[in-house]
């Protein structure tokens, strides 16, 4: 029974983390993520992969969503009314094209960023500048109570 | 005659694990202010030669490279993809994989934040590369949300803001439509007018090799076929015929003409021209 709920909760956990990436990515925009990050010490050419990375994101989605128009004019219905196994073996036809997709704008976003020399210099300028303020000096203590506040019932009651 | 920007001697080029050159024996050179353009058939190492020029092969993508490409007195590569970056801009074909911001100012900024530079002169570029591609009043908007001829538009200004001397458009107008063509053509009609750039321009469209390039350069399966003013290689059958090139409609009515017995003092390759031809005929 314990071995049940502690799967539970590490189950949840995870789905609140994956949850709640979507609040962040709307929320906060990408390029000032990058910012963050850079402020926060990470090196801004991996800060940029990453961020760029989300990016692509949307892409992505129309793409996958072009493969599944072209397969249904090919009346490949599996993904409809197919039953699970079908659609499980039905995959690798989404997943493969989108794959070398993914990787070929990749590739080309690499060269796009390569024009524009990107990594060049071992610092950069931005010229969106992002400041502490106010709001955010208030979230942060809301948060830091909130956490003290929880660990505080986790531990002594 | 002008010392050229743009020396390219003896390049043979081969990408990492393959064995076959992409490109053979490539030699030749353009002088400032010129509208090159570069065309042949899909494979025939176009794009590939684009991206010499700019320096990225070989130095960021590898591969074997024997010759040499002088750019503004540089060497492709030796030097700095920073500083080649400032002498020679690139637009790739497709409008969607080259723009990865957020914000149209952004995305124009981006190649200047990379060189470092203050904020108030990347944000002084950035205006100005706007005001060249005519996309004031775009600044806030998604680079996602514009149209294709808006997004080659921007891209075009994203290399503007760092201040190339030279311009390298890979079938910048393939994926549009006519207006869009038609807005891509106008701006870098401008570039090479009003701020005497050179332009090398990787093109199909033989209607505007005709009507904008002082050199045309025909590359054949990776080979150097010919070199010369658009109306010497759409004249020029054999060419033709080996690199499978459309010629402009004007200049393939005339071929039709020629065949029934119509000789006109020279070979047209514009509409205006070909009229002014058949009056003089007739008259």
């Amino acid at each position: 029974m314990e071995g049940l709920l502690f799967g539970l909760v590490i189950c949840y956990r995870l789905l609140t983390l994956i949850l709640l990436m979507p609040l962040i990515s709307m929320t906060t925009e990408v390029n000032q993520m990058a910012i963050g990050l850079v402020k926060l010490g990470m090196p801004y050419k991996i800060a940029y992969t990453a961020t760029t990375a989300l990016n692509m994101i949307p892409s992505l989605e129309e793409q996958v969503r072009t493969i599944m128009d072209a397969q249904k004019l090919r009346a490949f219905t599996v993904f409809e009314e197919g039953r699970i196994h079908e659609k499980l073996f039905a995959y690798p036809a989404l997943v493969v094209p989108m794959v070398i997709g993914a990787m070929k704008k990749s590739m080309l976003v690499g060269v796009a960023m390569d024009a524009r020399a990107f990594g060049c210099k071992k610092t950069r300028t931005y010229i969106d500048v992002i400041r502490f303020t106010t709001k955010d000096y208030a979230s942060l203590v809301f948060l830091l109570t909130l956490i003290g506040v929880l660990t505080y019932f986790n531990l002594f009651c | 005659m002008s010392k050229p920007v743009i020396e390219v001697n003896n390049l043979y080029y081969r990408y990492p694990r393959s064995n076959d050159y992409v490109l053979k024996d490539i030699n030749f050179s353009v002088e400032k202010g010129q509208f090159l353009a570069i065309t042949g058939e899909n494979g025939a190492g176009k794009t590939t030669l684009s991206l010499i020029l700019s320096g990225i092969i070989p130095q960021a993508k590898g591969g074997k490279m024997h010759g040499n490409v002088i750019v503004c007195g540089l060497d492709t590569q030796k030097e700095d993809l920073a500083v080649l970056s400032q002498k020679i801009g690139i637009v790739l074909e497709d409008p969607e994989t080259q723009l990865f911001t957020t914000k149209v100012f952004n995305e124009v900024a981006f190649g200047a934040e990379n060189l470092g530079l203050p904020r108030e002169e990347i944000i002084k570029r950035a205006k100005w590369a706007l005001k060249v591609v005519r996309l004031e009043g775009y600044e806030e908007r998604h680079p996602t949300m514009l149209s294709g001829g808006q997004k080659q538009r921007v891209a075009i200004a994203s290399a503007l803001t760092m201040r190339p001397d030279i311009m390298v458009l890979d079938e910048p107008t393939s994926q549009l439509d006519p207006i869009g063509t038609i807005e891509v053509f106008e701006v870098v009609k401008e570039l090479k007018q009003k701020y005497g750039m050179t332009i090398i321009m990787v093109t199909h469209k033989s209607e505007e090799i005709a009507a904008f390039a002082d050199n045309v350069l025909v590359i054949n399966q990776g080979e150097l076929l010919t070199f010369g003013t658009p109306k010497e290689v759409f004249s020029n059958k054999e060419v033709i015929k080996k690199a499978w090139i459309t010629i402009p409609q004007v200049s393939s009515l005339y071929l039709d003409l020629l065949d029934k017995g119509l000789q006109l003092e020279e070979f047209p390759i514009l509409p205006e021209e070909g009229v002014r031809l058949v009056k003089q005929k007739i008259s």
